[in-house]
């Protein structure tokens, strides 16, 4: 069993200081199992200006287990798989401890994307082209962040606009958008797909 | 890192967590008494070697069942699941009435609900009185007169202690009853910070196994073995134990005038024979400090016999390790265990879970189970909550493959191990 009075309270605690941390978590639909975590890109790093959000499922053993998160964002990282944003980080597998909680594993998510390590790579196509042309790295890690991690400036109403222009009709485009939590990228990826 | 949140208001929601009964304020408690695992006040503190503080049960279920664990702070490892730390047990309830009451009965419910128990204050009381019993006596009469040489340094804290001596008594026959509020309205005075050998404020208070409190000077420990409790003389096996700043730093403040005057007192001594007592920071012999758990050696060394998911109910190993003495009487589902250094001692504690256990009870030799664990616990959790592809890197394999030679690899469990370089270097450096 989750211990919810415990996620409860995590919420709580990282939703208050928001504005500092710039790190929120939510739950994705009406239950405390999974949630989506969304931190801002590093400053300095070709992630700056993107909004990253994570999709976190909570293990039954929680907090004894770790978190299962994964980044629903595409994001061009070594560490970060760019097809299923699955993350390479020890804290998330065997060095995870119950004090750690989701907003301390959000913050050193963050803290990868500062400071990838392409020794130990997640994606192996993006740890050597980080290894062997930085620029073309940063370059396309700019760009992936432009592309995916930038459009919550968009208001809704915008996003069902643009989804319902592609052809889809607006009440999925609605459903949709809220399942995703808002993501016009992941929308449309789910629309896709049928 | 781990406990990041500097807000000392943080914690206020122990009411609307609760539910029930908040007619009245409860009390925000302070930061420190925050268990780092469940967030909540901790009830029923276990304070580990390390010095960190967790509630009874955050710290049994965070103990690693296939090997040694690791403090959820700092990650210190230790094998022995501690015993309530009583003293803090009874500031915690002083302090915070309302708050760790509702606490209890929360604790209570789950309890109930998963058909679970844990010692209860009642017993210990009992048990403590009859321990000291002996002594008692002596140790009142010899706190009353006050240390005879110190009456000009610290006059004020004399008459306090008194004054308070006398409490403990009412306080003592007030809590071993049913009745759970009357107990709560003391104030905390001098008497609950005291060392159980020097009768004075605690001063750099370490926390033993057994979950008795005394200054850090005031045990004795010698070069390799483990140091002993004086009061209950049992061992301590994780190392010398580091200082308990969360007791330290509310000594000092809550008994500020006793502790600064028996810093001073510390002060003149150290002046009188600088030559045999340094500060008693230094008294505690180095090569004791350091010995900390040589366990994970003496475990590889010899073919041990390992129970996982089996702990002492004397000494809290866990998993226990060697032979095992299962008692044969005890009813409870939880069973009794002692491990062979406990089973051979005379001191049989009630069980770790309030199981009812006698000294007449029969015990009979255990064998480990033939351990079927590669599938137990955990691959699949690893495994398929990383669903990988195929552009990704290797970590999908050499992560299963990690964890499952873990149990075998540090323990050296019944399969032969190849892997004994620990478990850290498969998965490369922290990222």
């Amino acid at each position: 069993m989750v211990d919810f009075g415990r996620v409860q309270k995590e919420l709580q605690e990282c939703n208050r200081d928001i504005n500092v941390s710039g790190i929120s978590v939510n739950p994705k639909r009406d239950n405390l199992i999974n949630l989506i975590g969304t931190i801002p890109g590093p400053v300095g790093t070709p992630y700056e200006g993107g909004t990253f959000k994570i999709d976190i499922d909570l293990p039954d053993a929680y907090p004894f287990e770790p978190p299962r998160m994964k980044f629903a964002t595409k994001v061009w990282h070594p560490n970060i798989s760019s097809q299923s944003g699955a993350i390479c980080l020890d804290i998330l597998k065997d060095q995870w401890s119950p004090a750690l909680t989701l907003k301390t594993a959000l913050l050193s998510i963050q803290a990868l994307l500062s400071a990838p390590e392409p020794d130990d790579p997640q994606d192996a196509v993006v740890a050597q082209q980080y290894l062997k042309d930085y620029q073309v790295f940063a370059s396309t890690a700019r760009y992936w962040t432009e592309s995916f991690a930038k459009t919550s400036s968009l208001g809704v109403e915008e996003k069902v606009q643009k989804l319902v222009e592609m052809g889809f009709p607006e009440s999925l485009v609605r459903s949709t958008l809220e399942v995703v939590g808002g993501d016009e990228n992941l929308a449309l990826e789910k629309l896709c797909s049928g | 890192m781990s406990t990041p949140e500097n807000s000392p208001a943080a914690v206020a929601a122990v009411a609307a967590a609760a539910g029930d009964n908040t007619d009245d304020e409860v009390e925000e408690f302070s930061e420190e008494f925050k268990c780092c695992v469940c967030l909540d006040l901790i009830y029923k503190p276990v304070v580990l070697a390390c010095g960190h503080i967790s509630c009874f049960w955050c710290v049994f279920e965070a103990m690693d069942v296939w090997q040694e664990s690791r403090c959820p702070v700092c990650r210190h490892p230790y094998y022995h699941f501690p015993s309530i730390c009583w003293l803090l047990h009874s500031v915690l309830l002083k302090l915070y009435p309302k708050a760790y009451q509702i606490r209890e009965t929360q604790v209570t419910k789950e309890e109930k609900a998963h058909g679970t128990f844990s010692p209860q204050f009642e017993n210990y009381l009992g048990e403590f009185h009859t321990m000291v019993q002996g002594e008692d006596c002596l140790d009142r009469e010899s706190l009353e007169p006050d240390p005879s040489g110190s009456d000009n340094t610290t006059g004020m804290s004399t008459n306090s202690s008194d004054k308070v001596t006398k409490n403990v008594d009412v306080d003592g026959t007030c809590s071993a009853g049913s009745d759970h509020v009357d107990r709560c309205y003391k104030p905390i005075s001098v008497n609950d910070l005291l060392c159980l050998i020097c009768k004075e404020v605690l001063y750099r208070p370490v926390v033993l196994n057994c979950g008795h409190v005394f200054c850090e000077a005031c045990i004795v420990a010698s070069n390799n073995e483990p140091c002993q409790c004086p009061m209950c003389q049992s061992m301590h096996p994780n190392g010398f134990p580091k200082v308990c700043l969360v007791i330290e730093g509310f000594v000092k403040q809550h008994v500020s005038e006793e502790y600064t005057a028996r810093i001073g007192k510390l002060k003149t001594c150290e002046l009188g024979n600088s030559s045999s007592a340094d500060s008693s920071s230094t008294l505690i012999p180095q090569g004791a400090k350091s010995s900390s758990v040589p366990m994970d050696e003496h475990l590889c060394s010899s073919g041990h016999k390992v129970h996982f998911g089996v702990g002492c109910d004397c000494c809290g190993m866990y998993p226990l390790i060697g032979n095992r003495y299962k008692c044969k009487d005890c009813v409870e589902e939880i069973g009794f265990d002692l491990c062979e250094d406990c089973y051979n001692s005379s001191s049989k504690l009630p069980g770790r879970f309030n199981q009812q256990h006698k000294p007449d009870h029969n015990f009979e030799v255990i064998e480990p189970n033939p351990i079927i664990i590669l599938s137990a616990d955990f691959p699949e959790d690893y495994v398929s909550g990383n669903p990988e592809n195929q552009t990704d890197g290797s970590t999908a394999p050499s992560l299963s493959l990690d964890t499952q030679q873990d149990p075998e690899g540090d323990v050296a469990g019944p399969v032969p191990a190849n892997d004994t370089s620990g478990r850290n270097e498969d998965l490369g450096p922290a990222l």
